[in-house]
This record gives C-alpha cells, sequence and structure tokens, in this order.
C-alpha cells in the first residue's frame, strides 16, 4: 500500500463543478485529494481486503437476523422496546438493504479489521461511486497514470443492479436528504442510479414530508409514498414528530424503506460488542466489548471508547500510548471499548496522516474501496477523500 | 485480467451533460402573484389573463388547499386565527382545517399554471414570511412581480381525501446543522 503523489491538474476545481460535485472544497476546505492516490497490490487487495469484507458482512447480516428476534440483545443495543416488533417486521419480511460502507484498518500487511459498519446512511457514495472513476479516467488520459491502470470500484453498476431487485411498489421511488448541500448531492446521485433501474423518481426534502390522517407519508403533491429512499438516521426520525407514525407504517408493510429499519441494530457501535461475542478471536475483528461489561478489562489502558450512537468520529476517544485523542460532540450514552488498530500514517507535504480504507457494500457483497486520511488518529468530516489505483 | 470497476458511468440527472435537474438547472419563468384582480391590472398585466387566472384560481382553492387535521397545526403554517374549517365535500368524511385564499398566481407563457396562494407563516419569528403554492413552493415575498422555476409551479393536485401534516421530521438534522457539524452520515 502506497501513497502517490501526483502532478496537479489544472482546472480541477473546474472539473469537479462539471461533475455537480459542489462540495469538492466545502467552505474553502480541503476534502478531494486530487493530487494524490492510493496505489494497491491487487492480489494482496482480494486476499487481505475482498475475501475479509464479504466474510464480515455475511457475519453481520447473520448477526442482524438473529438480533431482530432478541429482546436480549435489543435491549443490549439501547434500542427502544416500542421499536422492537417493527425491526422484528422488517427483517422477516426481507426488506431489502441497497448499501453500507464498512470502515476497515488495513497497513497493506495480515487481514484487514473493521472499525465500524455504517449500515444506514454511510456518506462519500457519490466521490466513490462516480467522481473517482472519472478522476481515474481524467488521469490516465492525461498520461500521469498508465493506459491499463484500474480501481477496485463497480459500486455505480452494482447499485443500479440493485435497484432492479424492488418489487413493483405502485409509485415513485421518493429520495430526502436534509439541510446539508453534500447530502441532497448524495441522494440525488442514488436517485439517478434507480431511474436508470427503471424506477420513476423524486426529491422531496425531509422537512417536507407529509403525513396524512390515513397514516401514509406524502411528497409535496401529497402524492403517496411507497418506496422511500432517506439519506436521514433512523434514530433521529424515531425521536421526531413523525416517527411513532413511521413505526407502525414499517411495522406493517405499508411503506418500504431504504436503509431498511432493521439495519439500524448494525449501524449501532454495541453491535461491534455483540459480533466479538459471536466470533472471538476472528482476524479481521478488533476485541470490543461493552464500556460497562467486566471483560472490557481485558484491553487494557489504551483502546478506543466509541458511543453506540455515535457519528462521523464524534465523542469517539482514543487512549493510546501517545497520549488521548478526542472529538467533541454531541452524542452520550453508553459507549463500546475496543482495541486499537494498526492504522498506517503517510507523510505529506500538508504533514503527516492516518489513512483508513472504506469498503463499500452492495447487498452483502464488497464492490468498491474508497480511501480517507486525517491529520487526526480519528477519521472525521474533516478528513481527506484519496482517490486510488491498483498497480 | 477481469478488470475491477465499472465499465461506464452515466449519470441522468447529476453531471453535465444530461439535462441536470438539480434545483436551478432549467430557468424560471417570469410571473406575478395578486390579491385580487384591480391589484393585477393596475400593475400593468393584461386584463383577461388577470381575470381568468383569478377565477381559476379561486376556482380550485378548495380542492388544493393544503388541509389539517387541526387549527393548531395549520396555524403552524398560516397563522393565528388565517384557518378555517374545510368543507365536508373536500373530506372523506374528516374534519380539515385549510388557509384563506390570499391571492393568486398568474399563468404565463405556458409554463406555469394559474393557481392559488397563499400567505406563509414563520412560528419562530412570529411573522408572515411570503406568498406559497398550496404544495408549500414559495413563491415571492410579496405581492408583486416574480419568478418560479416551472417544475415547482406545474398544477396542483387536489387534496381532498385527506389530511396532511408536515413539518414531522427534519429537526435533528437542523439543529446538528445549526450545530455547525455538517452532514451526519458517517
Amino acid at each position: 500500500m502506497r501513497r502517490l503523489s501526483l502532478p496537479v491538474y489544472p482546472d480541477w476545481r473546474a472539473w469537479c463543478a462539471e461533475q455537480s460535485f459542489d462540495f469538492a472544497e466545502p467552505g474553502g476546505e480541503g476534502y478531494w485529494r486530487d493530487d494524490a492516490a492510493y496505489a494497491f497490490d491487487l492480489t494482496a487487495l482480494e486476499r487481505d481486503v475482498e475475501g475479509p469484507a464479504d466474510e464480515l458482512l455475511a457475519m453481520m447480516d447473520d448477526l442482524a437476523g438473529r438480533v431482530a428476534e432478541s429482546e436480549r440483545d435489543l435491549a443490549f443495543l439501547g434500542i427502544p422496546s416500542d421499536w422492537w416488533d417493527a425491526i422484528r417486521a422488517s427483517r422477516k419480511r426481507g426488506d431489502l438493504s441497497v448499501y453500507g460502507r464498512m470502515d476497515l484498518a488495513y497497513d497493506g500487511t495480515g487481514p484487514a479489521k473493521l472499525l465500524e459498519f455504517n449500515a444506514d446512511t454511510p456518506t462519500g457514495l457519490y466521490e466513490t461511486g462516480a467522481v473517482q472513476w472519472h478522476w481515474l479516467e481524467r488521469r490516465k488520459a492525461s498520461g500521469d497514470l498508465p493506459a491499463d491502470a484500474d480501481q477496485y470500484n463497480r459500486l455505480h453498476e452494482a447499485l443500479i443492479e440493485r435497484w432492479r431487485a424492488f418489487p413493483p411498489h405502485g409509485g415513485p421511488l421518493v429520495a430526502s436528504s436534509g439541510p446539508e448541500p453534500e447530502d441532497r448531492v448524495t441522494a440525488e446521485y442514488m436517485r439517478d442510479l434507480a431511474q436508470q433501474a427503471g424506477h420513476v423518481t423524486g426529491h422531496t426534502p425531509i422537512d417536507a414530508i407529509g403525513l396524512t390522517s390515513t397514516g401514509l407519508l406524502v411528497d409535496e403533491r401529497d402524492q403517496a409514498i411507497r418506496l422511500w429512499f432517506k439519506l436521514y438516521p433512523w434514530e433521529w426520525l424515531a425521536t421526531e414528530v413523525f416517527g411513532p407514525a413511521l413505526r407502525a407504517m414499517v411495522a406493517d408493510g405499508r411503506v418500504i424503506v431504504v436503509e431498511p429499519l432493521w439495519r439500524s441494530v448494525l449501524s449501532n457501535k454495541g453491535m461491534l460488542a455483540l459480533l466479538w461475542r459471536d466470533h472471538p478471536g476472528h482476524p479481521s475483528l478488533l476485541p470490543t466489548y461493552a464500556e460497562d461489561d467486566p471483560a472490557a478489562v481485558k484491553l487494557g489502558p489504551h483502546h478506543a471508547e466509541k458511543p453506540f450512537f455515535a457519528r462521523e468520529g464524534h465523542n469517539v476517544r482514543l487512549i493510546g500510548p501517545e497520549g488521548v485523542t478526542a472529538r467533541a460532540g454531541p452524542y452520550g450514552g453508553r459507549a463500546v471499548r475496543q482495541a486499537l488498530a494498526a492504522v498506517p500514517s503517510f507523510d505529506t507535504p500538508e504533514g503527516r496522516v492516518h489513512t483508513v480504507l472504506g469498503a463499500w457494500a452492495v447487498g452483502n457483497a464488497f464492490v468498491a474501496l474508497s480511501v480517507r486520511e486525517d491529520a487526526s488518529r480519528i477519521t472525521t468530516d474533516d478528513a481527506w477523500f484519496v482517490p486510488h489505483v491498483l498497480a | 485480467m477481469a478488470m475491477k470497476r465499472s465499465r461506464k458511468i452515466t449519470l441522468v440527472l447529476l453531471g453535465g451533460v444530461a439535462s441536470g435537474a438539480l434545483a436551478g438547472c432549467e430557468d424560471p419563468a417570469p410571473t406575478a402573484v395578486y390579491a385580487d384582480v384591480p391589484s393585477c391590472i393596475r400593475d400593468g398585466q393584461p386584463e383577461g389573463v388577470c381575470r381568468s387566472s383569478f377565477a381559476e384560481a379561486e376556482g380550485q382553492h378548495a380542492a388544493v388547499a393544503p388541509k389539517y387535521a387541526s387549527t393548531a397545526e395549520c396555524e403552524t403554517d398560516f397563522g393565528p386565527e388565517q384557518c378555517r374549517p374545510v368543507d365536508p365535500a373536500h373530506t372523506n368524511g374528516g374534519v380539515g382545517f385549510m388557509p384563506f385564499f390570499a391571492g393568486y398566481l398568474l399563468a404565463g407563457g405556458g409554463r406555469v399554471a394559474a393557481q392559488p396562494a397563499y400567505r406563509g407563516y414563520d412560528p419562530a419569528t412570529r411573522r408572515y414570511d411570503g406568498l406559497y403554492t398550496a404544495s408549500g413552493t414559495r413563491l415571492s415575498p410579496a405581492f408583486g412581480r416574480t419568478s418560479v422555476y416551472p417544475s415547482n409551479a406545474s398544477r396542483p393536485s387536489a387534496t381532498r381525501s385527506m389530511t396532511v401534516s408536515r413539518g414531522g421530521f427534519g429537526a435533528t438534522g437542523r439543529a446538528m446543522s445549526g450545530g455547525g457539524l455538517g452532514g451526519f452520515g458517517g
């Protein structure tokens, strides 16, 4: 695993704008790293990342099925009991999952290890599926990369294929997102893919979704929503005014939601402790316990603390030999304690960075790789997105 | 050796080549919002268009106005004392409340449909914050000339068979955004 520096491409910002990649530099801050790339050996990647990724996905899918039927595990995860029936119904019905992103620690040696799983609202979709793909073509065209350079990335086609698997549902697919511009582009990209798969689509901002007295979600034209792609976390929806109504709709299947409700058991970091419980010693897992589990002392003084419901690295604490790294945030509550992973670091002109792999899954298959680097050991929304190449 | 990446990337909504339907990629159409026919004529609009747009909008109002399960929900969107009970002919036997007809959007150039306009209210600031279509598209801060994106101003559909409340999702995201946390994906 190597980090390459490439020549600065003239007008790369204009190229991003052409792609509707409006958040390449949010607020003028760095995000998209155009003049660098990570290079991976394909054989090593297949052995150390692809194989373990598919295995982890199968393990987590199996775990989700068992957790959905286990009141003890649902209580452990801190999921309110009035949501248990709806979660069980969603899983039993086989509500289809479209996508997710695992964060993996991988330094080029040995199997990659699972840091966490974003099973509900993973970000970086458009950058991964389309932008970094086009970047490769551009760099090949300008001779900065060899003509036969490849990338581990079939996210775009895999998503279109997956959207074809949805049964007819008597209405358009409605995509909803919150106020952030990058979330709007992500939702628009997903909507684009669903449209290419044959769905009629529309977009309704999350705060414009309506609820009828007859118990249906409607768009801004009061058309009933039967298939809803929501780029908005389940645990937020659950606490909002329409939450109970949505719960009833999911329980009896009045609306199909992506990602489905049962996936919220996997995006919960408490899941990592259950996974370790069921597969102790697995080479792609880091030892993980609930912070109040007596067995957590086995991790020793150096470990990571991650609240069950935290996002984007907020409220994560890493206690390591070099000291404590922490990221502020609004998320409290019960946390897991996880062994520290060997995350590689690289020198860049802007300083040292720590690099984490994103392993994208569609259905239960690993289909694409994304890479982020951060000055902090905790990967946050200040991280840079860096394209990769197979070399 | 098998290629590991997608063969082709096509985008039909996003990106430069296709019709790129992110809001703002179609051209806005000039139009106007008036409270009545005389103010439309005084503003220099063709009398025939003023009269026919008003008649059409007034005729649509009972059917297309947003309808709510309670006065309180209606007043959150339209302001204190700005709502009245729905005629039972426009509910399926349920009780409903709807805002008053405030004015109308002038039909324009084959791209904008005449329709009723409503005065929106912001409960946070307790101010009236502009004129809206039945489906909640903001037309203008005040009566007079304005422009709209045609896809936001097509002919409204009837809301006769149910009462609808809105705004029950999104509060957490707004609070997080306000706190400078950026996107919430993870």
